[in-house]
């Protein structure tokens, strides 16, 4: 089965800004929350992609297929959510759905209405009288009626309250029981993540810090707490992003016997959130602290 | 296509009730006559609805949407030329009836059959004023390409006069026929918005989002 998604060694160069060398590769079936601080190529890298912008160099394949060349029939199979509205705001609902649906192969009507009555969408509603929440459910209603493969989205749940994005996350859940289907999202709201994601790609400044299974990211890392004299006992080298002050230090670390055993009373050892991981890996590189 | 085409008419109810509105007005208290109020209907209805469509289209940032869906570039592009089209002989059907029933109710507005070298004359004039007009709207934005074909309408007007004059005196005074006339006069705005095209594309095509 070919993957939904591969990008090797992608840069594009902006005057202020450059991506260098993105790679990652999504998985069949798979979620993955493509993280990063504001401004890291989060969006740039989506809209490369989605050739809304130009590569200079690098390979896009999504389904096996070069995202250039086969541009049209790769856009088919995929469902795309933008970060902001874009849809003509002077039309309604309905009428939005009538302009887009024409040029899907395999609009499904049915499918369509079922999400209208369970977003509980307002067919003859203007789409700029609609809430921020109900313009992205409409957004992904759009999306997911013409049986894409394949949802990108570009922070879809920014801006919403936690119910709409706790019912969006049911949504991407109910998705991808079907096997054929999976999910490339950026965020910076973690806390989504930990729910639905399997894998977890960290970007930053441009640059890929990590692709990683989500599960095994968060097992393999822990936050340690101490005193600045177990720091010194220590090491920093064990850390892999490090903050500290005169009082008190907080870093991340891989588990090891060394830590939660040797160590003892000297320092705390907790579990790591996603947005831990993703902070002190940041951290990490701003420090140059090395880190695998 | 027609479903991009469709969504220009969907997209501006409001600016089809001004085109309308427009050519009843024009022929209703245009002082120049029928033949001019035609003429310059077909070229300001035309030019008000293909780039009304585009002005309300970067005021969203729609073109977003519609690269982002499976259809090519240059499929987005040639429908705003179709549009071109199928706006101005919206445009010219309008106006013929609004005439007809000036003549019908017998209005003392001056209303004339328009003779159908008018009709192609008007066709081609608003294709090429919105072939010259469009390309600006894709390096720069609509607000530049109003700019642009403002100036262009004003030129049109301050030389109507001598055009409306000459061009029947020297087509009459040549020997070449009517067929050949219309078929030249066809043939260049078939040029002027194939170039047109091809340049929009080009600036279409190398647009980042």
């Amino acid at each position: 089965m070919t993957l939904p998604l591969r990008v090797h060694n992608l840069s594009k160069e902006y005057k202020d800004f450059s991506l260098t060398d993105v790679s990652f590769t999504l998985k069949n079936n798979s979620v993955m929350g493509f993280i990063g601080p504001n401004g890291s190529g989060k969006s740039t890298t989506i809209k490369l992609i989605m050739n809304l912008v130009k590569r200079d160099s690098g390979q896009i394949e999504l389904f096996g297929l070069d995202n250039l060349k086969d541009e049209k029939r790769i856009k088919q199979k995929i469902g795309f959510v933008f970060d902001e509205n874009h849809f003509h705001e002077t039309l309604t609902v309905h009428e939005m759905k009538n302009v887009i649906r024409g040029f899907y192969d395999q609009w499904d009507e049915n499918l369509f209405q079922k999400y209208v009555h369970d977003f509980e969408l307002p067919l003859k509603k203007q789409i700029k009288d609609l809430s921020k929440g109900m313009k992205m459910k409409f957004s992904l209603a759009i999306a997911l009626s013409h049986n894409a493969d394949l949802l990108i989205m570009d922070e879809p749940t920014s801006g919403l309250d936690p119910l709409v994005r706790s019912e969006f996350i049911d949504i991407l859940k109910l998705y991808v029981q079907d096997k054929n289907k999976s999910v490339f999202f950026s965020t910076h709201i973690t806390s989504d993540l930990e729910k639905i994601a399997d894998q977890i790609t960290l970007i930053y400044k441009g640059k890929i810090i990590f692709t990683r299974n989500k599960d095994e990211l968060m097992a393999k890392h822990c936050l340690v707490r101490g005193n600045p004299d177990a720091l010194d006992t220590m090491g920093e080298q064990m850390f892999i992003g490090l903050k500290k002050d005169q009082h008190e230090f907080v870093g991340l670390a891989e588990r090891n016997d060394y830590l939660e055993n040797e160590l003892g009373n000297q320092v705390s050892v907790e579990r790591a959130t996603l947005e831990d991981i993703a902070v002190f890996y940041i951290e990490g590189v701003k420090s140059h602290v090395a880190f695998d | 296509m027609l479903h991009l085409i469709k969504k220009d008419f969907l997209i501006q109810k409001r600016n089809l009730a001004v085109a309308v509105a427009f050519i009843v007005f024009l022929n209703l208290f245009a002082k120049q006559g029928s033949t001019f109020a035609f003429v310059l209907s077909v070229l300001g209805v035309t030019y008000i609805l293909v780039l009304g469509s585009g002005d309300i289209e970067q005021k969203n940032d729609c073109n977003i949407i519609l690269v982002s869906l499976p259809i090519k570039r240059s499929t987005i592009v040639l429908s705003k030329y179709l549009s071109i089209v199928i706006f101005a002989i919206l445009a010219v059907v309008v106006d013929l009836v609004v005439q007809r029933v000036i003549m019908i109710f017998g209005l003392p507005v001056e209303a004339q059959t328009i003779p159908s070298e008018i009709i192609v004359l008007s066709l081609v004039g608003a294709a090429i004023y919105c072939s010259v007009v469009l390309p600006l709207t894709y390096k720069f934005n609509v607000m530049t390409a109003n700019v642009a074909g403002g100036a262009l309408l004003l030129l049109l007007l301050g030389s109507s006069d001598f055009l409306l004059e000459r061009i029947p005196v020297f087509l009459s005074d040549s020997n070449i026929s009517d067929f050949q006339i219309a078929l030249a006069v066809i043939s260049f705005a078939v040029v002027i918005m194939l170039i047109s095209y091809l340049i929009s594309l080009k600036l279409f095509k190398d647009r980042e989002f």
